[in-house]
């Protein structure tokens, strides 16, 4: 990997190396990145169509990466020490001398955890005896991460996504992330609730920490309004993602998002949106491959920033004549970010989802000659080729402008990329990031001075929370909210590789990126999870957490202004002058060209769903279907001049 | 009759909100005239409610019909007190006027002494002499044949006649035609200062472009009187479409095609579509124009508002907020961006809409933004009004903002450059016909008046403001039309060479426009009582007086149909240079050999639960357009498996590590070769 660096110039252009792109920064054409098999074995059962056998693979990478300083874990006694197998002891912990971080201010306090929920916070806390006690040396304690976008396990044309919920949430934790939120993605022409309980079913048996699920919208008709309202009241979910793009699959119209915004706000739930315009990218992409450009770079270059920003755009627009409230997942790009930021100047209530790839890494890596590389990065919208996007998007996270942060974690195999190895409009879309998520933040908002902790907590977790009605009892550290916690040693440094991660993919998008920041201890449910750079996670220990509709924080506005929208109509006397006839062309009929009609209104509404408003038309046209007969009439009025009306 | 007028308005004014209110019109400070229901007052005097025009045969039946309104028109003339040229004795001509209307060989001559020549780059005194038609001769001391008709400026501003790119004269709506007719419009427009329109040819869905666009010559070149040029409005996409649109910009001298975001259902068309136009026009060399609402929203919020009850005109400003304006005109912007094809937005009406237009022009983007008379010259307010008639009168899309300071606004960007053409959108209907929708405002036919007040409008609100000085004031109301429609400096410049269609401008006159003076056929006009301070003093068309003495001599059917030639270089030459520049090349990679995973590609028939494919894409790509096929051998039931191609290794890593040593080793046996 180092001598990479070396060879002369020429050298590298032949065999191993791009030249025109200074930041990769190893290996030769397709070879992962090395060592990165070594602890992992490739599944090749994983690669069919029936999804891969999870391993119980031991986690025994981390060793190199976090000498465990700071922090003593002590047992009272020995005796106490064996009993701590046992795991009816094991729920009551104590955090000693630790600085608590919460989103609004930081304070030094010990904690007193039993039973997955925090019991006491203070000093001279009074707890039972032989307690297993932390002792965190002043070291920072946060509430654990929410990720509140992941795909894991997701299934796509007959494979699924390399890191199931197993694998996916240990990455979590391993990165100090407590809580995922994953999106069910049902088929279209699936029912919403089924795949709803297929989700559940394959989270239940596997997640190794609290998860709950967005569920998305794929198509729209009167059957998913009925089975989104029983998501809503019997499962515990309240945010629904449309997707404006991959055309004539996902994705609706303006008139369907319209409709399902509204019945959003009704619900009191959160509409999240993939914003991209699937028609343009649609056509682009045609127009890239007939030019002959088959690679990962034609994925960014059929779909350039504006057609996302465009998108945003007209979500914004839509929900705001709805009234409803947005979300906007995988913000990536600078003139997305702006539009949401705009949003919000002007009052709308959005909220913009930068994730781990658009904050630690760009879009350049799509012209790798190494193509297993360049197909690692493939996600939608795609990283934006402009190298300074992350650390513009990581100062509208820090300035607020930008909320929530995810992951979008659904990483693919070389080998399942390669299904689009001769037309990039197949390769499965999806980046790693759940693990370096929040040691990204911190080393990218934190170190650099743009965030303060506080903020760090806010976007990592506690707005999370706050958006998906979820706080106080996740993002927050206070007494009654779950124990979900990380003690986060700033001064941890480590290179991520692929080598050592814990997703089960070849390649990490951030390879070779040296962060600072990383959890030290991760207590998830009230359990050690990680310490010393051990993962002890348990499979099937996650628990559903269900939300509630109407969130505050996102409703409140909502209601104030749904109480003023009211709109009223100009109380006029009737109309009485002359009506001037018109032949109405029906809309089937081919239309002669003598009667053509102006661009205003069309002759026949079809914008107004009749058998919705009780209105019909008063002209009472009896001969509307008459073609020929369209005579003129005046309907002379009584005083035969200009004043061609009185009142009613 | 102004100062009636005037006491009247005052007497009106003084009363106490609460009488204000419930009686006669006002809940909106801004209506100053008429009662429930009534026109302005005297809109009718001078002029007869043409039954023969709201007839569905409207060919036939209308010649009588033009008779009538030019013996109206010579009755009204000498009544008129509406015009004044304080201080002036212009024109001053060397034969007795009578003469000047027939025709002979001199009358082609004309000679404009002592005019401060305003073009929209600089003014500078001379004299101009032209002779059929064109401008021959222009500076001091001119050489000219004897017995020339002269006419004395006396300093006062000659300016290139006006160019209204945006109009709908006689067009057809649901069997009736907007009252103005080519002759009525084009009269309207020259005594307005302006001396060319551009007028929409609006084929219905479904039939052929060409014929719609004969139809619209042949009523034009019978009854226009000044010149004219076509838009035509693309309101269906196919091939056929296509080659006609071909036909149109090669031939027929089209050269902008107007597409519509709005009437779900009707003319709308999908992002596709308009990328497919876009990506044809940008090949061809026109110009894209672009109705921008978003037509979906809107049919969703207009049948909100009719449940809601809401049925008189001020549903149609409530169903069409500007943001869905702004959104379009972004997505449009956003198209033609990726199709590096020169936008032009007609109708710019609300601020968002107007701001994102420059931005985009910030950005390097070619768009360019029309604001209409109506939108620079009053606001929404009025679709409150309790009038339902004045209401309905004011009906446009995309609606005036309710926002009083619109107005001011789009004329401060106007002035500074951001927007870059000015039209008046003029469509006129007739009370009678506007209340088609008087129980549902979405049968309201849509249009406002605004040829004839364009030019003094603008002056009134730009220039007498001090926003833009008079050179700015002709780049926006003439020559950046004329740029835009390739038809620079033949038309939009004060030039030798140029079409001798000039105003000579009196900034100082001051006149009120009302219902009872214009030219319109329409009861109703949207600036019924405004103060304008600057209007045209002679308008020179074709090079000959149509204009002076506030008396009108206009002529039917001699005006002529000028081609537009593709590629103007105001637009193009930016786009050129970055077509050259946008050429895309892929990465240069040796072939993948390594593992492929086995996936199935369902397409048709609901896939079952196992078959689920993600939020990628593959069914986007259109396989028999490009020219790609598949690798595999495609299984015929539309199921292509992938299969694992499994390296002869056992270790698929190893594979790949073989395939690129063994690269690196004929590379460098190569280079040690050579």
């Amino acid at each position: 990997m180092s001598t990479a660096g070396e060879v002369p110039a020429f050298f590298k252009s032949m065999g191993s190396d791009s030249p025109a792109r200074p930041r990769q920064k190893f290996c030769g054409m397709f070879c992962p990145v090395e060592g990165s098999s070594d602890s992992k074995t490739l599944d090749f059962d994983a690669l069919s169509a029936c999804r891969g056998k999870s391993d119980g693979r031991v986690i025994d990478r981390q060793t190199d990466i976090s000498q465990p300083r700071k922090v003593e874990i002590r047992e009272s006694t020995g005796k106490e020490a064996l009993q701590n197998l046992d795991d009816k002891r094991s729920d009551r912990l104590l955090i000693k001398g630790a600085k608590i971080v919460n989103d609004d201010q930081s304070f030094c306090a010990d904690i007193y955890m039993e039973d997955g929920v925090i019991k006491q916070i203070g000093e001279n806390l009074i707890v039972p005896g032989g307690v297993k006690t932390i002792d965190a040396h002043g070291g920072m304690l946060m509430p654990g991460g929410i990720d509140v976008h992941t795909r894991f396990q997701m299934p796509d044309r007959g494979m699924t996504a390399a890191d199931d919920f197993y694998q996916g949430t240990k990455a979590a934790l391993a990165g100090g992330t407590t809580m995922i939120i994953d999106h069910v993605i049902p088929e279209p022409g699936i029912s919403l609730i089924s795949a709803f309980e297929q989700w559940r079913e394959w989270a239940d048996s596997k997640s190794c920490c609290d998860y709950s699920l967005h569920v998305d919208i794929t198509e729209w008709h009167k059957g998913i309004q009925e089975e989104m309202e029983t998501l809503v009241k019997d499962h515990g979910v309240n945010s629904f993602l449309v997707y404006l793009a991959y055309k004539d699959i996902f994705q609706l119209t303006d008139s369907q998002v319209y409709e399902v915004f509204s019945v959003i706000r009704d619900l009191g739930a959160i509409a999240q949106v993939h914003a991209e315009n699937g028609d343009i990218v649609a056509e682009e992409q045609r127009r890239i491959l007939e030019q002959g450009i088959t690679g990962p770079e034609g994925h960014v270059l059929s779909r350039p920033e504006e057609v996302e920003a465009e998108a945003v755009n007209r979500s914004v627009t839509v929900a705001n004549q709805t009234n409803c409230p947005l979300y906007v997942t995988k913000v990536m790009s600078k003139s997305a970010a702006d539009v949401i930021a705009q949003a919000r100047k002007k009052g709308t209530v959005v909220y913009g989802e930068p994730i781990t790839a658009s904050l630690g890494t760009d879009g350049s890596h799509y012209w790798s000659k190494n193509w297993a590389k360049a197909a690692a990065y493939v996600t939608s919208p795609p990283l934006s080729p402009d190298p300074t996007t992350p650390d513009y998007l990581n100062s509208l996270l820090s300035c607020g402008d930008l909320q929530v942060t995810g992951s979008a974690h659904c990483p693919f195999n070389t080998a399942q990329r390669a299904v689009g190895k001769d037309d990039f409009s197949l390769i499965p879309e999806g980046v790693n990031g759940t693990e370096e998520r929040m040691s990204i933040i911190w080393d990218k908002c934190v170190v650099t001075g743009k965030m303060d902790e506080n903020q760090f907590v806010a976007v990592t977790s506690t707005n999370a929370a706050k958006i998906f009605n979820l706080y106080p009892r996740k993002g927050r550290i206070a007494v009654g909210s779950d124990a979900d916690l990380v003690l986060w040693d700033p001064d941890l440094t480590k290179i991520i590789s692929a080598k050592s991660h814990n997703s089960t993919v070849e390649y990490n998008i951030f390879e070779g990126t040296e962060v600072r920041g990383g959890p030290l201890v991760v207590i998830s449910q009230g359990k050690i999870v990680l310490e010393e750079g051990n993962l002890h996670a348990t499979e099937g220990s996650g628990r559903y957490v269900a939300r509630k509709p109407f969130p505050d924080y996102v409703y409140k506005r909502i209601k104030a202004r749904s109480r003023l929208a009211e709109l009223r109509g100009v109380p006029r006397g009737l109309y009485d002058g002359p009506v001037c006839e018109v032949s109405v062309t029906p809309k089937t009929m081919t239309p002669a060209s003598s009667a053509k009609t102006s661009p205003a209104k069309q002759p026949n509404q079809p914008v107004r769903n009749l058998h919705q408003s009780g209105f019909s038309l008063s002209g009472a046209q009896i001969d509307d279907n008459v073609p020929r007969r369209n005579t003129q009439r005046i309907v002379a009025p009584p005083g035969g001049r200009a004043n061609i009306t009185s009142l009613g | 009759m102004a100062e009636r007028r005037g006491n009247w308005e005052r007497a009106e004014d003084d009363l106490p909100v609460y009488l204000a209110r419930p009686g006669t019109a006002d809940q909106v400070p801004r209506q100053k005239h008429g009662g429930l229901f009534c026109s302005v007052e005297g809109a009718f005097e001078s002029k007869t409610i043409d039954f023969d025009a709201l007839s569905v045969g409207q060919r036939g039946s209308r010649t009588p019909r033009t008779a009538k309104r030019e013996t109206g028109q010579e009755a009204r003339s000498p009544a008129s007190d509406c015009r004044s040229f304080p201080g002036v004795e212009s024109p001053l001509t060397s034969r007795p006027s009578p003469r000047w209307l027939q025709p002979s060989g001199l009358d082609d001559r004309l000679l404009i002494k002592g005019g401060r020549i305003v073009n929209d780059d600089q003014s500078f005194h001379a004299d101009i002499y032209m002779e059929d038609g064109l401008i021959k001769q222009i500076g001091d001391n001119l050489i000219v044949p004897g017995g020339v008709k002269t006419i004395e400026a006396n300093g006062k501003m000659v300016i290139p006649g006006g160019i209204d790119i945006h109009t709908h004269f006689q067009m057809p709506y649901r069997g009736t035609t907007t009252v103005d007719d080519f002759n009525q419009g084009s009269k309207a427009a020259l005594a307005g200062g302006t001396t060319m329109i551009v007028d929409h040819v609006i084929p219905e869905p479904g039939t052929s472009l060409m014929e719609a666009y004969d139809q619209w010559r042949q009523w034009a070149d019978e009854k226009t009187c000044c010149d004219y040029s076509l838009h035509v409005d693309i309101t269906h996409w196919n091939d056929s479409v296509k080659q006609e649109v071909d036909n149109l910009i090669k031939e027929k001298g089209v050269n902008s095609f107007h597409v519509y975001m709005a009437y779900k259902d009707y003319y709308q068309m999908s992002n596709s579509e308009l990328y497919e136009v876009f990506t044809f026009l940008a090949e061809r060399g026109g110009i894209a124009q672009v109705h921008a609402e978003n037509g979906e929203i809107i049919a969703e919020e207009q049948a909100r508002m009719l449940q809601m009850g809401i049925t008189g005109p001020e549903g149609h400003v409530l169903s069409r907020p500007e943001e869905l304006e702004a959104e379009a005109v972004f997505r449009a912007i956003t198209i033609a961006s990726q199709t590096n094809c020169p936008l032009y937005v007609t109708r710019v009406m609300s601020k968002s809409a107007a701001d994102i237009i420059s931005q985009a022009r910030k950005k390097g983007n070619v768009v360019f933004g029309e604001p209409i008379t109506a939108s620079l010259g009053t606001d929404g307010t009025h679709y409150w009004s309790k009038n339902w008639a004045k209401a309905a009168s004011f009906v446009t899309s995309p609606p005036l903002s309710p926002d009083p300071t619109t107005p001011d606004y789009l004329n401060t960007l106007l002035s500074s450059g951001d927007l870059s053409v000015t039209g008046s959108a003029h469509c006129t209907f007739s009370v009678a016909q506007k209340a088609i929708g008087k129980d549902d405002f979405t049968q309201i036919p849509e249009g406002v008046n605004g040829v004839e007040e364009r030019m003094a409008l603008i002056w009134d609100k730009a220039v007498t403001t001090g926003k833009m000085d008079e050179n700015m004031f002709v780049a926006v109301t003439s020559t950046n039309a004329a740029k835009i429609l390739n038809l620079y400096p033949r038309k939009g410049r004060i030039a030798v060479g140029s079409d001798a269609d000039l105003v000579i401008w009196d900034t100082d006159s001051i006149r009120t426009i009302t219902a009872k003076t214009h030219n319109s056929a329409a009861e109703y006009n949207v600036f019924e009582g405004m103060e304008l301070r600057g209007a045209p003093l002679v308008v020179i068309c074709q090079g000959k007086i149509v204009l002076e003495d506030g008396n009108l001599h206009a002529t039917s059917g001699v005006g002529r149909f000028i081609p537009c030639s593709p590629f103007p270089d105001f637009a193009y030459k930016r786009v050129k240079a970055r077509k050259q520049l946008a050429v895309l090349r892929a990465v240069p990679r040796g072939m993948y050999d390594g593992p492929v995973s086995e996936f199935s590609m369902s397409r048709g028939g609901t896939p079952s639960a196992s078959a689920r494919t993600s939020p990628t894409k593959q069914p986007v790509r259109n396989l028999h357009q490009s020219g790609f096929s598949l690798a595999g051998n495609p299984a015929p039931c539309g199921e292509l498996s992938f299969l694992l191609e499994q390296p002869p290794l056992h270790r698929p890593v190893l594979s790949f590590c073989w395939s690129a040593l063994f690269t690196l080793c004929i590379q460098r046996s190569m280079w040690f070769i050579s």
